[in-house]
């Protein structure tokens, strides 16, 4: 019964509204074009002929260094990663709320457990992320193929230079940064989409929405490990600077904000009234 | 149109508008951030007149204290552009202004409430009189929290008037928008600082009423003004290098801007958002069928 309300939910959660893929793969491509725009005149500082797969996923997820408080600079949150990170939360925020005031209901009633359509919910919100990334990962790839970038995930040394704060860099840089690039942007928007689910019983979608942007735009603000946003920027990794976010603390953090999400709403959802009206 | 329904209407909308939970809900959300954002700018005030204190006090030698690159006019949430309160109120602008009454439209067509007032009136003055009642919701849930910042700063952070040997602290380049308003002016900038906030909220509050003809749900419509402004900031964050021009709304409202703020720019971006806010309620408003 779960796989038959599992295959229900990516029907209408995520085939029917295949638009919002096709918006996330216009920005996707305008980031990968943004980005080889930018190459050129970064790679002319350490005279690099071309630029890497990993360079593009690392241009994507870079974040912003650190903001120094009190600086005379404005202080600004980095606007690709955001714009990549809540379109991902915007995908993943009202599907589950609107059908459970829809047609939810019958399926509820025919599966016979709240515990089955709270799971399958899980379910979609990880598969549907997941898609996400893979379309983004696809997307760069290809476009990165075609513009005749090296495959390979390793990060070119002018990528360091050219973004990272020289006072604050490591003596010995890594090659790659795979666990960085590829896990923990997708464990960030796993676990505020899960988050944003439970809270979207408990305060509405819309809010919960909120919920995500307050989380995001303090992670920018201050680089500190209670803040899961620190984890998803390669600029704040402890692999580069010296004050950075470790990943591991970060996938255990991430870890339990999803089990956290998952069995609250769990529990949330067995009183939830379904009966009464869909609210803002 | 008969101007004693009108005015009927725009009454008993706008009761309604100011009178929601929702409202009061993105008001008191919008306050708290405001007073946080305050109560930031205030510490920081204070912290610093009194490091220039101690100075003095210690050596007796400062001669330019540079009082004024710490003032009001560079503290108070329009222009502040350090503290992560004025970003969250500018960066959530967009969704708290639609919060408070921009879903009413759509919620009327789905309940089938608006037939039972445009047959009681007629199309022209329900729109006119919504359209009314969401743009004063949105602008007012912005310019409310706006002036108790001011307000609240203004009770701790003297009000020296900036300086233009001090522009670095202020964030306004001689070439932006209002820019010799702010030096020779302050309490106009401010104004007009206000001003222009309350104007985008207002008429991003009532562009949802022209998404709802379009866009079918409720969370999509009240969601697309944030991801709209979000993808623009990119571009702009993106474009800033190259034309040094801000075309941000999510900036330029406040103190953040990296480029110059055009004046151009935010009167053709709030034009935009009046000719389809009003455009299309009105047209769209007149011709659809209600019944």
């Amino acid at each position: 019964m779960f796989f038959k309300v599992l295959r229900y939910d990516l029907l209408n959660g995520t085939l029917k509204s295949a638009k919002k893929y096709l918006i996330a793969l216009l920005v996707f491509l305008v980031a990968a074009f943004d980005f080889t725009l930018r190459a050129p005149g970064l790679r002319n500082n350490l005279n690099v002929e071309m630029s890497t797969l990993g360079d593009y996923l690392m241009y994507i997820f870079y974040g912003m260094n650190e903001y120094e408080i009190g600086s005379p600079e404005p202080f600004r949150f980095p606007a690709l990663w955001m714009l990549i990170v809540l379109f991902a939360l915007y995908i993943v925020l009202y599907y589950p709320y609107n059908d459970i005031y829809g047609y939810g209901k019958q399926v509820l009633v025919n599966a016979g457990s709240r515990s089955i359509w709270w799971l399958s919910k899980c379910a979609w919100v990880f598969t549907t992320v997941l898609t996400y990334f893979l379309l983004l990962f696809a997307t760069v790839f290809v476009y990165a193929r075609a513009a005749g970038a090296v495959m390979t995930l390793n990060i070119s040394k002018y990528m360091y230079m050219s973004f990272l704060p020289v006072a604050e860099l490591k003596e010995t840089l890594p090659m790659s940064l795979n666990i960085e690039i590829i896990l923990m942007p997708f464990l960030l928007v796993l676990a505020l989409g899960l988050l944003q689910l439970f809270m979207s019983l408990l305060i509405r979608p819309i809010l919960s929405y909120s919920l995500s942007i307050v989380i995001l735009v303090i992670s920018a603000y201050y680089v500190h490990p209670f803040f899961p946003g620190n984890y998803a920027m390669i600029a704040r990794s402890d692999k580069l600077i010296e004050t950075g976010v470790n990943n591991m603390v970060g996938i255990y953090f991430f870890l339990g904000i999803i089990i956290v999400s998952v069995f609250l709403g769990w529990i949330y959802f067995y009183k939830f009234d379904i009966l009464s009206n869909e609210r803002i | 149109m008969d101007k004693q329904i009108l005015r009927n209407c725009i009454k008993t909308e706008l009761r309604k508008a100011l009178g929601n939970y929702l409202f009061l809900l993105s008001l008191a959300i919008a306050s708290g951030i405001a007073i946080w954002s305050a109560i930031q700018n205030i510490s920081a005030a204070t912290a610093y007149y009194s490091f220039i204190a101690s100075l003095q006090a210690g050596s007796g030698i400062m001669k330019n204290p540079e009082y004024a690159s710490v003032t009001l006019f560079n503290s108070w949430i329009g222009q502040d552009y350090t503290s992560v309160a004025t970003t969250l109120f500018f960066t959530l602008l967009p969704i708290l202004c639609v919060l408070p009454y921009s879903w009413s439209f759509f919620s009327e067509r789905k309940s089938g409430y608006i037939r039972q007032i445009v047959s009681r009136s007629n199309r022209k003055t329900y729109f006119l009189s919504k359209y009314i009642a969401t743009f004063s919701a949105g602008a007012l849930v912005i310019l409310i929290p706006m002036l108790i910042n001011f307000m609240l700063v203004s009770s701790f952070v003297p009000a020296i008037s900036p300086n233009i040997n001090y522009d670095i602290y202020y964030n306004v380049p001689s070439a932006n928008m209002g820019a010799e308003l702010f030096y020779s002016h302050p309490y106009l900038f401010v104004l007009m600082r206000m001003v222009i906030a309350g104007l985008y909220s207002g008429l991003i509050a009532a562009f949802v009423i022209g998404l709802s003809f379009f866009v079918k749900n409720r969370f999509a419509i009240l969601l697309i003004p944030f991801i709209a402004f979000l993808t623009l900031n990119y571009f702009s964050a993106s474009l800033v290098d190259k034309f040094g021009v801000e075309l941000s709304p999510l900036n330029f409202l406040g103190g953040t801007s990296l480029g110059i703020v055009k004046t151009s720019v935010v009167a053709l971006f709030a034009l935009g958002l009046f000719v389809f806010s009003f455009g299309v309620t009105m047209w769209q408003g007149v011709r659809s069928d209600v019944f």
